[in-house]
């Protein structure tokens, strides 16, 4: 747990990272403590309130359907988390582990790779997702299915391309002439010295997961209604705004809060790990 | 007579320039540029050989080929009598223990993101050979580099380029190996302590009976510190021989040039440098017959023609040169 | 000297601003530079000579400034001028070849246009200013001139690129050259023939060079004078043979001890000088190669050395020299 430990204190130089960290904390603790934190039922229906504004009863104001927005707000932070945080390490580590032996390995476990990660991006996301659903039927699972395989070719292809510019470095050949085997190399020697950056990158893609799981919620391929996911919270103040602009506000704040959480706690992250850039060095 | 510890026999390095299909549209049936042509040297146990040459010459692409890091076209690499050529990755590792390398850049061969005390413990963990004091055993490593024990916790950027330079010789030690292959030890060092380098590998040549070969630019330094020197020009050894004849007896042109550009500072001793012109030839446009005959102040048209052979193979002292200084030019 | 110097540094000190404190890197420097002469800086890692020129040519780091001292040129003081003023005097009056010379190459253009911009004070026609370029490649000993002129820099080999920044230095006619270190980066072969190139053009031209390099023999061969720079302070300068025959500083003595190429007899240990510069934020009372001498006595440890006069040109800092 010492890392844990070093991780705390190295943002202590990092008041950008605290912010981050504070507001991702607090966009995953609404998030493991829903259940506590509703004030109603997300799916209670109270048709005689329907669009109202924020009021003292319902903080957000009800949808549609007379729904308590704030409640649906919170049990969807349940969902976005997990679903983000799933599909981003599922697509961070198939494309690290892929990435590193594409670029360090024999030429043709290159070329293998290169061909499965362009196939798989050059895929449309929406019929990559229609023709899951026609196997798999609609579910979060298949979301999550769909956009870990198109987006592990991303992280392939730059984790690739790091490996590949690390892997003429002295440091590396030195250790192959110590004997060292490609499956050491890539994970004591290269590993450390590309992770930094992906975790910016990744920290960036959450709040894209979540936008590509509310675009395929509405088409129907992913949650199915009455779930809250903020995608479906959205789409439903968007087809009601003439009505009241609460509920779009209201669904568009959190994914806000957490682009910003975890882009800041990403940035700091990311300058922790390299020892040159570290402030108390 | 003492067995060779490294017996390198008519070394082949080449390199592909295009691949094949490329090649056959090309109609070129030699898409290969030569790095190592045609080398044989010989180390003893407990003994210096002094590789000199310089940029261009083939002298890293030698020292990698040594250590099995790149691909070899012909010839033999015979360690201890074994034949290290045809071995795969499994056979090959542990002769790695016996033969170390040390960088040119220091600090570049030390990874990064490790701290010093886990850079040394590398060979160990590699080789599955972790002592049982693993502590203990840096220690130790860093006090016959004259590095207090205390460096381990740092980082590589946090040393100076000397230090970075001593962790790299404690780390070839790591294994007492029998070769350490010295890549430019002395490269970026200030006169005045090049010395501490030269004389720290000196030290542990005479207390652990280590082998050493110096690759390096330096033909002044080598004259001091090594028994047996070559001199290396675009791939191939133009002389070689124990150090002192090569030095007293130097017959091959090159050699000459090389000696008097590191001539002892002399103001007045200025009229006696051999200018030698031209640079060397890209390893593209490799010149035919004797490659040194674009530069050579006594290039006939037969240089042109033919790469001269050994003047007498079996000699101690070997030089490859039509017209080499001994004799005079007809 | 008689004649007016070309470059005067008297009393030159520069200190840098660090976030541990002031480094003195540079402490009292006077150095003059004769007309048509070369005179050599010569000194290892922390002297101090990469400071120097970058205060001769008002280059500094920000954190860096003048604490005390004049460098005058032609007269003239350099710190007094304005910008624009230095800006016309940089490039022409004084030139300036670098360790690599790419920092001078600009990759994207042609040679023939970088030589044909560099002279845009003349006024003579394009046709001409190509034609001068032309020569003045063949006359640093690359043929073809006129057609090279239209290559880039990345089709030239690394001696010859470096040929090129001297042809390019020396074709604006400059009253002072200084060379930082030019030839370190290249093969000692090479680097033959190119001092050998420099000094047939300073005779030829009759400009003055400052030329820095710790390469001995270089230096040697090239320089009329020499100054010896250690940790921030110029401690011996002569001519050079003064240097070379006579040093009279323990460091330069030393120095020249410590050259692999000076030692006769084949020699298993190699002479150093042990320990490391001091720091120059902490600067140690007395001399400052104190720590380092063989033959520090009580009096180094609390008097700076004067500098001892030891024959017209040479002088050397050292209490022992007193006698």
């Amino acid at each position: 747990m010492n890392w844990i430990k070093e991780i705390f204190f190295r943002l202590r130089n990092e008041p950008m990272g605290i912010f981050g960290l504070v507001l991702v904390l607090l966009v995953v603790l609404c998030a493991v403590f829903a259940p506590f934190l509703v004030t109603h039922d997300p799916n209670a229906l109270d048709i005689v309130n329907r669009l109202a504004g924020p009021s003292a009863d319902h903080w957000m104001g009800t949808d549609q359907l007379g729904r308590d927005v704030f409640s649906r707000v919170v049990m969807g932070s349940r969902i976005a988390v997990w679903v983000a945080l799933v599909t981003v390490s599922l697509s961070l580590g198939i494309g690290l582990v892929l990435g590193m032996m594409a670029g360090y390995g024999p030429k043709w476990m290159d070329s293998g790779l290169l061909l499965l990660f362009d196939t798989l991006r050059s895929f449309p996301t929406i019929m990559f997702a229609l023709a899951l659903v026609t196997v798999f039927g609609p579910s979060l699972q298949t979301v999550i299915i769909v956009i870990v395989a198109t987006t592990f070719p991303v992280y392939g292809r730059m984790v690739r391309t790091q490996t590949q510019a690390l892997a003429g470095n002295e440091f590396i050949v030195a250790e192959e002439a110590m004997g060292a085997g490609m499956m050491r190399v890539l994970g004591v020697h290269i590993l450390p010295n590309i992770v930094g950056p992906l975790f910016i990158v990744a920290s960036m893609d959450i709040p894209v997961v979540i936008t590509i799981e509310a675009g395929l919620s509405f088409l129907g391929v992913g949650v199915r209604p009455p779930t809250p996911s903020w995608g479906a919270i959205l789409n439903d103040g968007y087809a009601y705004i003439r009505n009241t602009p609460w509920i779009i506000i209201f669904g568009g704040i959190p994914l806000i809060v957490t682009t910003l959480g975890f882009t800041f706690l990403g940035e700091s992250m990311r300058d922790m790990f390299d020892p040159k850039l570290r402030k108390d060095l | 007579m003492m067995e060779p510890l490294l017996e390198v026999d008519q070394l082949r390095v080449r390199f592909r320039t295009k691949g094949s299909v490329k090649a056959l549209l090309e109609k070129d049936d030699d898409p290969f540029i030569d790095g190592v042509m045609g080398v044989s040297l010989t180390i003893y146990p407990g003994q210096t050989f002094g590789l000199v040459g310089e940029s261009g010459s083939g002298k890293t692409t030698l020292a990698r080929a040594v250590m099995g890091l790149v691909p070899v076209q012909s010839g033999a690499i015979r360690f201890n009598g074994k034949n290290l050529i045809g071995l795969n990755r499994g056979q090959i590792k542990p002769f790695r223990r016996d033969i170390a390398l040390m960088f040119q850049d220091p600090a570049g061969s030390l990874s990064p993101r490790l701290k010093i005390r886990s850079i040394l413990a590398e060979p160990f963990r590699i080789h599955n050979k972790l002592p049982d004091n693993l502590p203990d055993e840096i220690g130790r490593l860093l006090k016959m580099v004259n590095l207090s024990p205390a460096m381990g916790d740092l980082y590589p950027h946090q040393l100076s380029g000397g230090q970075a330079r001593r962790v790299g010789v404690a780390r070839a030690l790591a294994l007492s190996p029998k070769l350490i292959i010295a890549d430019e030890p002395t490269a970026g060092l200030d006169v005045s302590v090049q010395g501490e380098i030269l004389n720290l590998m000196a030290r542990l040549q005479d207390e652990l009976g280590v082998s050493f070969l110096i690759i390096t630019h330096n033909l002044a330094v080598v004259r001091h510190v090594s028994d047996h020197t070559a001199i290396m020009y675009l791939g191939r050894f133009l002389e070689q021989g124990p150090t002192q004849t090569v030095f007293h007896h130097m017959q091959h042109p090159y050699t000459q040039a090389l000696l008097s550009a590191h001539a002892s500072p002399d103001p007045d001793a200025v009229h006696h440098r051999i200018a030698i012109s031209g640079e060397i030839p890209s390893l593209f446009s490799r010149p035919k017959g004797c490659e040194f005959h674009t530069r050579c102040p006594r290039a006939k048209d037969v240089c042109r023609d033919r790469f001269p052979q050994a003047a007498e193979p079996i000699k101690a002292h070997q030089y490859f040169c039509h017209f080499p200084l001994s004799e005079s030019l007809q | 000297m008689m004649t007016q110097p070309v470059l005067d540094i008297s009393n030159l000190s520069v200190d840098y601003q660090t976030p541990r404190g002031t480094v003195q890197a540079l402490r009292h420097i006077h150095l003059q530079v004769p007309p048509a002469k070369v005179v050599g800086l010569v000194g290892e890692s922390g002297c101090g000579k990469s400071t120097l020129i970058s205060a001769v040519i008002r280059l500094m780091a920000e954190n860096a400034h003048v604490a005390e001292g004049e460098i005058r040129f032609m007269g003239l003081d350099l710190q007094a001028m304005s910008a624009a003023e230095l800006r016309g005097i940089r490039g022409r009056d004084i030139s300036m070849v670098f360790q690599d010379p790419m920092t001078a190459l600009n990759p994207v253009l042609t040679i023939g246009r970088q030589m044909k911009d560099i002279q845009y004070r003349d006024p003579l026609s394009g046709k001409k200013k190509r034609e001068r370029a032309a020569r003045m490649l063949e006359r640093v000993g690359i043929s073809d001139g006129l057609s090279r002129l239209d290559n880039y820099p990345h089709q030239f080999s690394g001696g010859m690129r470096q040929r090129i920044t001297i042809a390019m230095a020396l074709l604006v006619k400059p009253k002072l050259l200084i060379a930082d270190e030019p030839t370190t980066a290249l093969d000692a072969t090479l680097e033959v023939q190119i001092i050998r190139l420099l000094k047939d053009l300073q005779t030829d031209f009759q400009c003055a060079i400052l030329f820095i390099s710790h390469h001995l023999n270089v230096i040697a061969e090239l320089c009329d004078y020499v100054g010896v720079m250690y940790a921030g302070e110029l401690v011996e300068k002569g001519t050079v043979r003064d240097i070379f025959h006579r040093p009279g500083h323990p460091y330069t003595r030393s120095l020249l001890e410590c050259d692999p190429s000076v030692i006769e007899e084949p020699t298993r240990f190699l002479p150093t000088i042990p320990g490391d510069i001091p720091s120059l934020i902490d600067l140690p009372e007395g001399c400052i190669f104190q720590d380092r001498c063989e033959k520090v006595m009580s009096v180094c440890r609390k008097t700076q050395p004067p500098a001892v006069h030891l024959a017209e040109h040479h002088t050397a800092a050292c209490h022992f020299l007193e006698e």
